[in-house]
C-alpha cells in the first residue's frame, strides 16, 4: 500500500528521475542543477581514505538512485513495556491492513514533520552535512528539515516537565555530539515531542528517550548511520532502530521533495476512500 | 500551532529584552541560554567574508512601494484571498493562503517576519563549493552555490531542473564584506508575501548582505520579474542583529495544529484573528 505522502512524492521523484533518464540518453544538455543517479551509480568504489573528523557534503540515502545498500530497518518486534504496548497499539500505521485514510500517522495524514529519529530513516534519500565551530548541522532533503548538533560540550538538558526552567519537547529533540574516534561522530537526542512517532511503523517514544546515532564514515565514499533509543518508560531495553548507508554524491547536488500539506488533504478529500478496506474502494 | 507559535514568540521575544529577571533565573547552560547576554558596545569591525552566526530580523523594513502589475500578475493576485481581511471579517476559512495549511512559505517570502514568529533567524554554514543558510521559520534550509556556476536559464522544460519552493541560488563575494545572491527557479505556487502578490518562476531575485559591523548586516532584496510585474523593485531593505547566545527555537507551522484551527475554532465561532 503506498503511503499518501510517499505516493505523491514517489510520484514526483518517479518523475524526476524518469526526466534524468530522459535527458541522459536524448539530447537535452545536461544541468549542473540536476541530480543523474546514473551518475551517482557509477561513481563505484571507495573513493580513497576516509577524511578525518569530517562528514560535511551531500550524501545519497536510500531510494536515492545512487545503488545505496539498502537500510536495515528498526528491530520488530519491540521490546515494549506494558504501556508502550498501550501506546504501539495506538498508533495505525499506514500498511498491509491500514488503509490511508484508516492511518493516524500524523504525517500521513496531515503531511506533519516526521520529527527525529523517524526524519533519519524515513524518506532519507539524501541529507547534507555542515559544520560551523560549535555545532554541526543534518540538512534533510525531504522537507528541507535541518536539525542542530551542539558540539560545544554542552550537557544535555533533562527537564521537560512543567515549569520555568523546563525545556519543551520539540519535534527535532535536543542533540549534542562528539567525534568517538577520528572516523565516528556519536550523537545523543532527548526531547522529543511525544506526538512524533520514532518510526514509520508506530513505534512510540517518550519526552525522555534517549537516542543515539553513531555515524561512520568508512572511506570517502561511505559512511553509516547505526541508531538505538533508550526509553525505559516504554521499551524494557535499548531499541535498535537500524542502520542506513550513505554514499558520496560527486555532484553534490540531489533533486527537492517534499510533502505538502494541502495536496494531503486534496489526496485524502478526492482519491482515499474513507470507508475502504484494503483492495477495495476507490483507489 | 498557535499555541506553539505563541510560546516560541515568548521565548524569543525574551531572548531579545533587557530582563534582569530572566538573567537571574539560572537557566541550564546551553539551550536558549536566558537573560541578555553583554555585547560589546561599540561593537567589533565586520569580519572577511563571513556572515556566520545566528542573526535575527528583518527589523526596520523599508520596501519600495510594489509597481504595477502586468496582466498576468493581476489575474493570478485576483484569484487570491489573503489572511488578514479574512481572519478581520471572522472568517478565516475564506483564505486560501497556503501557509494557513502550512504549506511552505518558499523564497523570499520565508525572508518576512510572519505572523507566527516575529523574528526570523538565520545561520549560514559551509560545504564543499557551498554556503547553506537555515532558517528558524519553518526550520528550512537553503543552498548557494559559490563555484561561479550560472543560475539555469530555465526551469521545468526538458532537461532543466523543476521549480522548487525555495528556488536555486547562486552567490558571490562582492567584496570583503557584501556577499550577492542570485535566485530563480522558485516554484509558483507560494505567495510572495502576507497580501498574496505573485511571483514567477523566472523571476530574478537578487540578496545583497552587507556586514556593517560584528554584530550588524543589511539585507536589500530586488525583485526582478518582467512576467508579473512592470519594473524590478526593492522589495525588502531591512536590518538584522547578531544574537550573541546564538540559539534557535524549533518554529514549525504544524500542519495538523493549523487545518484543525482553522476547521474547529476560526471558522464556526466567528474568532477574529490577530
Amino acid at each position: 500500500m503506498r503511503k499518501t505522502c510517499a505516493g505523491i512524492i514517489a510520484g514526483v521523484a518517479g518523475a524526476m528521475f524518469l526526466s534524468a533518464l530522459v535527458a541522459a540518453q536524448g539530447d537535452a544538455p545536461r544541468s549542473p542543477w540536476k541530480y543523474y543517479p546514473e551518475d551517482a551509480r557509477a561513481n563505484k568504489g571507495d573513493g580513497g581514505p576516509a577524511p578525518k573528523r569530517d562528514l560535511t557534503g551531500t550524501w545519497a540515502g536510500e531510494s536515492s538512485g545512487a545503488g545505496v545498500e539498502r537500510l536495515v530497518p528498526p528491530e520488530s518486534p519491540p521490546p515494549l513495556t506494558p504501556l508502550g504496548k498501550q501506546l504501539f497499539d495506538r498508533n495505525k500505521a499506514e500498511g498491509a491492513n491500514v488503509v490511508v485514510a484508516e492511518s493516524n500517522d500524523p504525517h500521513v495524514k496531515y503531511c506533519d514533520p516526521f520529527g527525529f529519529p523517524r526524519n533519519m530513516n524515513d524518506q532519507i534519500r539524501s541529507m547534507t552535512i555542515t559544520t560551523l565551530p560549535n555545532r554541526t548541522f543534518v540538512l534533510l532533503r525531504f522537507m528541507n528539515i535541518w536539525r542542530e548538533i551542539w558540539t560545544d560540550g554542552r550537557a544535555l538538558p533533562t527537564n521537560f516537565a512543567r515549569g520555568r526552567d523546563a525545556h519543551d519537547p520539540t519535534y527535532n529533540g535536543y542533540s549534542v555530539g562528539r567525534w568517538e574516534d577520528d572516523y565516528t561522530f556519536v550523537v545523543e537526542t532527548t526531547g522529543i515531542d511525544p506526538a512524533t512517532w520514532a518510526t514509520e511503523s508506530g513505534y512510540p517514544h517518550s519526552v525522555d528517550a534517549r537516542v543515539t546515532e553513531r555515524f561512520q564514515r568508512k572511506s570517502k565514499n561511505d559512511l553509516t548511520l547505526t541508531m538505538t533509543m533508550d526509553d525505559p518508560k516504554l521499551y524494557t531495553r535499548p531499541l535498535n532502530l537500524g542502520t542506513v548507508h550513505f554514499r558520496w554524491i560527486p555532484s553534490q547536488t540531489f533533486f527537492d521533495f517534499t510533502c505538502i500539506p494541502s495536496s494531503v488533504q486534496r489526496y485524502l478529500k478526492e482519491m482515499a476512500d474513507p470507508a475502504g478496506k484494503p483492495g477495495g474502494g476507490a483507489r | 500551532m498557535k499555541t506553539r507559535s505563541i510560546v516560541v514568540s515568548v521565548v524569543v521575544l525574551a531572548c531579545l529584552t533587557a530582563t534582569a529577571g530572566r538573567a537571574q533565573r539560572g537557566a541550564s547552560a546551553g539551550f536558549l541560554r536566558e537573560g541578555i547576554p553583554k555585547m560589546p558596545n561599540p561593537p567589533g569591525p565586520a569580519p572577511s567574508r563571513d556572515l556566520s552566526g545566528v542573526w535575527v530580523g528583518p527589523i526596520d523594513n523599508k520596501p519600495d512601494p510594489v509597481p504595477p502589475m502586468t496582466p498576468a500578475g493581476q489575474a493570478l493576485f485576483k484569484e487570491r484571498k489573503p489572511y488578514g481581511p479574512a481572519s478581520r471579517n471572522n472568517d478565516l476559512g475564506s483564505s486560501n493562503d497556503p501557509f494557513i495549511t502550512c504549506d511552505p512559505l518558499g523564497f523570499p517570502r520565508n525572508l518576512l517576519a510572519h505572523a507566527v514568529s516575529s523574528r526570523g533567524r538565520f545561520i549560514f554554514g559551509s560545504a564543499p563549493s557551498r554556503l547553506l543558510i537555515t532558517y528558524e521559520q519553518q526550520r528550512v534550509w537553503r543552498e548557494v552555490w559559490m563555484d561561479g556556476r550560472a543560475l539555469p536559464k530555465a526551469v521545468d522544460v526538458r532537461g532543466a531542473p523543476e521549480s522548487r519552493y525555495y528556488g536555486y541560488s547562486i552567490g558571490r563575494w562582492e567584496n570583503d564584506r557584501t556577499l550577492v545572491i542570485d535566485t530563480t527557479g522558485v516554484d509558483e505556487r507560494p505567495w510572495l508575501d502576507e497580501e498574496g502578490r505573485p511571483r514567477s518562476s523566472s523571476a530574478r531575485i537578487e540578496e545583497r548582505y552587507t556586514r556593517v559591523d560584528e554584530h550588524n548586516l543589511q539585507l536589500t532584496v530586488t525583485m526582478d520579474d518582467p512576467k508579473f510585474y512592470t519594473k524590478p523593485w526593492t522589495w525588502m531593505r531591512a536590518n538584522f542583529y547578531w544574537v550573541q547566545g546564538q540559539d534557535f527555537a524549533e518554529t514549525f507551522c504544524i500542519p495538523s495544529e493549523g487545518i484543525e484551527y482553522r476547521d474547529s475554532l476560526a471558522k464556526p465561532s466567528g474568532i477574529q484573528i490577530r
